[in-house]
């Protein structure tokens, strides 16, 4: 029992590090490159196969020395390798031309790696024991439950920088629990005393705030004279703050016909990444005030009247509000499914002005944005989607793996529906070079025009241009020529362009107004679907090899920097699990033999994770905010997993049936994917037990075969277990990164018909891999 | 024994070579200035004589770290500190030219960085007038413009959104950074028939390098020239 307990710690522990460590890194570098990091660190898991694989024989009959002792040092290296990590000075923005920063990711990788390793050697070790095996894998799985649980708690309660104490913690009191295991020791405090000297060492690290790379927003803000942190509030979701100095001022896509002053600014961040401005001047009187009505998302409301009632998707700091007021809306609603921004909006009114945020047509919703928009049919004049930090990240290629539900075929169609008669929705982003974003949204009106029947498109749309910026507005009728006349003299007054026709054909002979947008051979433009939640990325595996044969600057101008981050993960976690893979396959073993056993426990490794990953992102469109959605679904996943790795050996010894179940996993899976988005209009909390109820009996038979087929070896334990537990952490590495490449390249579909497929060929394999 | 013999006189004769100074380095640069111009700048089309002068004539390397100097003239940014960069060679040339500078021509640089830009744009125009924000970079920019002879060159440290009211106006303005708007101090402080180059667009993203022209009524109109991209003007 106590040894069930140690693997349940341990394994929570490994989890809460993960998540842990992903937090970190995000606050110290670029998302997409994180996941890289991560992903390839997780190999650690592999490569615990492969060493007991070569050494199983010498380190089973030792395991009461090596379980603790692996326990012991996964707690030690925990805060000294993230420590190390954070030292290491990696400039993602040159790793395609700086050999030194490839050196620098090796060793990146490897430091994070180590943890990992140590943790799943101890781990595989109770796995060896036949009687055993599937009420350990499931106490393993149970265990990153709780891991993902404890991350979550650890996320809303503790400062960035004691994070890691977490996860060193779990550890130490895993291996401390387990010595009564396997040396009678019985007294309690023996354990204490044990697991405190485990802990005291890595107490010698200080528990500091965390750095902020060179190249995070917030450093280059800090930098300014006379720049302090004026609010800070931390959650699950991310430590947000707001920054103010006399030097910032920030007016995207002002117009060049501007004639006045900006008002005092300061700027919100999210884990150091730029969310929005924040507008502190005193009363909306302010004549400075007016430069709002100078940015391109102001075209929207020239076609409104004062008094309109308005919608806007997401917190930016408060420059959209404060437009809508400035126009003279009578009701502004903001929809923001991060809960933090509202508590800090609500605690520094000296930052976050009060005749903005207590204004009493204001009011801060936070709700997942979906369901605000589908449970609020026909309220508003106007739905507004502002021009946030975030989409400047996206222009930059580094969100382009990023979903995002609002600005989907059904995200949009939901503002369409939330419109009184006459009402209209506005897109405002970033310029991009090409202009693929703008084409994309374009290409949703149409094919929501179609879908719906309705006769606006193309004369209910029109694209206001600037230089930085652009906003796209639709209305559900023809726009009036009294619309047209408002925007003309807008766009004239403020040397923006209004397109209103453009050319989607495919091939090369698109067109942006007069603009010829040609070459897009490489992009892909299809319209953005909740299957394909990815507006914001445009770039296809061919176009980035061709940049790669392209030399120079210049050639890497346009890349898709999130994207090439992603592909660069599959190619290396591909290369580097074959070639380990290769490294470790058991001597003893002819190949005949052993093929069909590999292949089974791969397409494990893949179809769990290609799975998890679809359900993860399911689960995003109806659950929020995304980091919390994906930590519940993540928790609920492998809390039933676990269940089903506990019973699944006993199940299958009385019935062995238990591969007959297989062939219901796709089945489950497909309730997932096809059941789960219309949980959207439910009430939240009963849409988070719907979405548990959803997965649970998915998630609890894919906890059967692994256990199912490793409880019935009868020889060669020593090999064969660790061999099983190599190829499915290796693969699932792989699963990982090909899910996240093929859920953007192929959509959500694929990764259900891809999971259903590893598991089928499971089904099949299992007679054979059953026999050994 | 023989082979540790061998490593003694092996390392004795690379600290001999170590100490032997380099002779010519100067020439060196001259020479890798001089490719650089004809391989970077004017195989990609960048005419004005001035410019493709003054780009052979400054001693890039003088602007960058130590560390970096071999790097000088390639062709990519290099980093300055501060999340700074120096840019391209063949930005700088560009956006110098885009400027049509004339001897006699006040200029103002909104981000001195390292001062080359503004060492550039002094061997075309009449004087140049920069500011940048960082005290740091500011005064090791002032220091070594000086000390390298651009006594047209006027650094100031400060916050240059708001231009430089005093010496305004300027035939023409220059900056370095990427902004999500043109400041409008600086389309003031323009003279009519003046120039101003701005990237403008996300931070780290994609910017369109907007050359705007102000005519001599004053009217504004704008054009984009090419696709840069360049680190955040700060406070954007």
């Amino acid at each position: 029992m106590l040894l069930r307990l140690s693997v349940l710690l341990l394994s929570s522990s490994v989890l809460c590090y993960e998540i842990v460590i992903i937090r970190l890194l995000t606050i110290s570098h670029w998302q997409p490159f994180v996941t890289l990091a991560i992903s390839v660190a997780l190999l650690g898991f592999g490569i615990s196969g492969s060493v007991l694989v070569r050494t199983g024989g010498f380190l089973f009959p030792r395991r009461h020395v090596c379980y603790p002792l692996f326990a012991a040092l996964a707690a030690l290296s925990y805060r000294p390798m993230l420590a190390a990590a954070g030292l290491l000075r990696l400039e993602p923005a040159l790793i395609v031309r700086d050999l030194e920063q490839w050196a620098t990711l090796a060793l990146l990788v490897v430091t994070l790696t180590l943890p990992f390793l140590l943790a799943s050697l101890a781990l595989a070790l109770p796995l060896l024991e036949r009687e055993t095996v599937g009420r350990y894998y499931g106490w393993n799985l149970t265990g990153s439950c709780l891991g993902a649980l404890m991350a979550l708690a650890a996320l809303a309660l503790l400062p960035p920088g004691a994070l890691a104490g977490v996860p060193t913690a779990a550890a130490a009191a895993a291996c401390a629990v387990s010595l009564p295991h396997y040396h009678r020791l019985s007294r309690p405090y023996d354990m204490v005393i044990l697991a405190t000297a485990i802990l005291l060492p890595t107490l010698l690290i200080p528990f500091g705030p965390v750095r902020y790379g060179p190249y995070k927003d917030i450093s280059y803000a800090l930098l300014l004279p006379g720049s302090r942190i004026s609010a800070r509030e931390g959650g699950v979701t991310g430590l947000i703050q707001a920054v103010q100095a006399p030097a910032i001022r920030s007016a995207a896509g002002l117009s060049t016909g501007y004639p006045g002053q900006l008002p005092p600014q300061g700027a919100l961040f999210r884990d150091g990444d730029r969310i929005g401005t924040l507008v502190l001047a005193d009363d909306v009187a302010d004549t400075r005030l007016e430069y709002v009505r100078w940015q391109t998302g102001a075209a929207a409301y020239e076609m409104l009247t004062p008094g309109a009632e308005v919608a806007v998707v997401g917190f930016d700091g408060g420059e959209e509000m404060v437009r809508s007021l400035v126009y003279g809306a009578s009701r502004v609603a903001v929809a923001e499914a991060d809960p933090v921004a509202q508590r800090m909006a609500g605690s520094t009114p000296e930052v976050f002005k009060e005749w903005i945020f207590f204004h009493p047509g204001v009011s801060l919703v936070t709700s997942n944005i979906r369901s605000f928009l589908v449970s609020a049919p026909g309220r508003f004049d106007a739905v507004i989607f502002p021009a946030s930090g975030n989409l400047a990240a996206a222009a930059a290629g580094l969100t382009g793996t990023a979903e995002s539900y609002e600005l989907t075929h059904e995200g949009i169609g939901a503002a369409l529906e939330a419109l009184r008669e006459g009402g209209l929705v506005a897109i405002s982003g970033w310029n991009q070079e090409p202009p693929t974003a703008r084409l994309k949204i374009l290409a949703v009106l149409r094919d929501l025009a179609e879908d719906l029947n309705e006769s606006w498109y193309p004369e209910g749309v029109a694209v206001i241009e600037g230089w930085s910026t652009h906003t796209v507005i639709v209305r559900r009728t023809a726009l009036s020529a009294g619309d047209l006349d408002a925007l003309a003299a807008f766009c004239r007054s403020r040397a923006f362009s209004l397109v209103r026709k453009w050319d989607l054909g495919d091939g090369e002979g698109r067109m942006l107004g007069e603009r010829n947008v040609g070459g897009l051979e490489g992009y892909d433009l299809r319209p953005p679907v909740d299957d394909r939640p990815f507006p914001w990325h445009s770039m296809k595996v061919s176009q980035l090899g061709r940049m790669a044969g392209r030399r120079g600057e210049a050639a890497f101008l346009k890349v898709e920097w999130g994207f090439l981050f992603l592909i660069m993960t599959l190619v290396l976690s591909v290369a580097l699990s074959l070639v380990l893979l290769a490294l470790s396959r058991p001597a003893n073993r002819s190949s005949a033999a052993r093929w069909p056993f590999t292949l089974y426990f791969s397409s494990l490794g893949i179809g769990y994770m290609v799975i998890e990953v679809m359900t993860i992102k399911r689960g995003g469109l109806v659950l929020a905010p995304p980091a919390v959605s994906a930590a519940l679904v993540l928790a609920g996943f492998l809390l039933f997993s676990g269940l089903g790795s506990l019973t699944a050996g006993k199940l299958h010894r009385r019935t062995g049936h238990v591969p007959m179940l297989f062939p219901f996993i796709p089945i489950a899976a497909a309730g997932i994917y096809f059941l789960m988005p219309h949980l959207v209009q439910l009430a939240t909390p009963i849409r988070v037990i719907m979405v548990l109820v959803l997965l649970a009996p998915c998630a609890y038979l894919m906890g059967f075969p692994f256990p199912a087929a490793l409880g019935g070896f009868r020889t060669r334990r020593e090999s064969l277990v660790p061999w099983a537990w190599a190829a499915s952490g290796y693969t699932s590495v792989l699963g990982s990164s090909l899910a996240g490449v093929l859920a953007i390249t192929g959509g959500l579909f694929v990764l259900l018909l891809l999971g259903a497929a590893c598991y089928v060929l499971a089904a099949i394999l299992f007679p054979r891999v059953a026999r050994e | 024994m023989i082979l540790t013999r061998y490593r003694i006189i092996a390392l004795a004769a690379l600290v001999a070579l170590s100490a032997i100074p380099v002779h010519g380095a100067g020439a060196g640069y001259k020479a890798l200035r001089e490719r650089m111009v004809k391989r970077q700048i004017e195989d990609r089309g960048v005419k004005n004589p001035a410019v493709l002068e003054a780009m052979k004539e400054v001693p890039r390397h003088l602007f960058v770290p130590e560390r970096y100097r071999s790097e000088a003239y390639e062709d990519h940014p290099l980093p300055i500190g501060l999340g700074q960069t120096i840019s391209q060679p063949y930005i700088v040339a560009f956006m110098t030219e885009l400027l049509q500078l004339k001897p006699g021509d006040r200029v103002f640089e909104l981000g001195t960085g390292s001062g080359y830009q503004a060492a550039v744009a002094s061997r075309v125009a009449g004087e140049v007038f920069t500011v940048e924000i960082y005290r740091e970079l500011a005064a090791s920019a002032e220091a070594r413009l000086a000390g390298h002879g651009y006594s047209n060159v006027t650094v100031r440290e400060g916050d240059g959104y708001f231009g430089w009211e005093e010496k305004a106006p300027f035939d023409a303005i220059i900056v370095t950074a990427a902004a999500d708007h043109i400041p409008p101090p600086l389309l003031e402080q323009l003279r009519p028939g003046g120039r101003l180059v701005i990237p403008l667009g996300g931070p780290f993203s994609v910017q369109q390098l907007v050359m705007v022209n102000k005519d001599l009524k004053g009217r504004i109109s704008e054009r984009g020239v090419m696709l840069v991209r360049f680190v955040p003007l700060l406070g954007h």
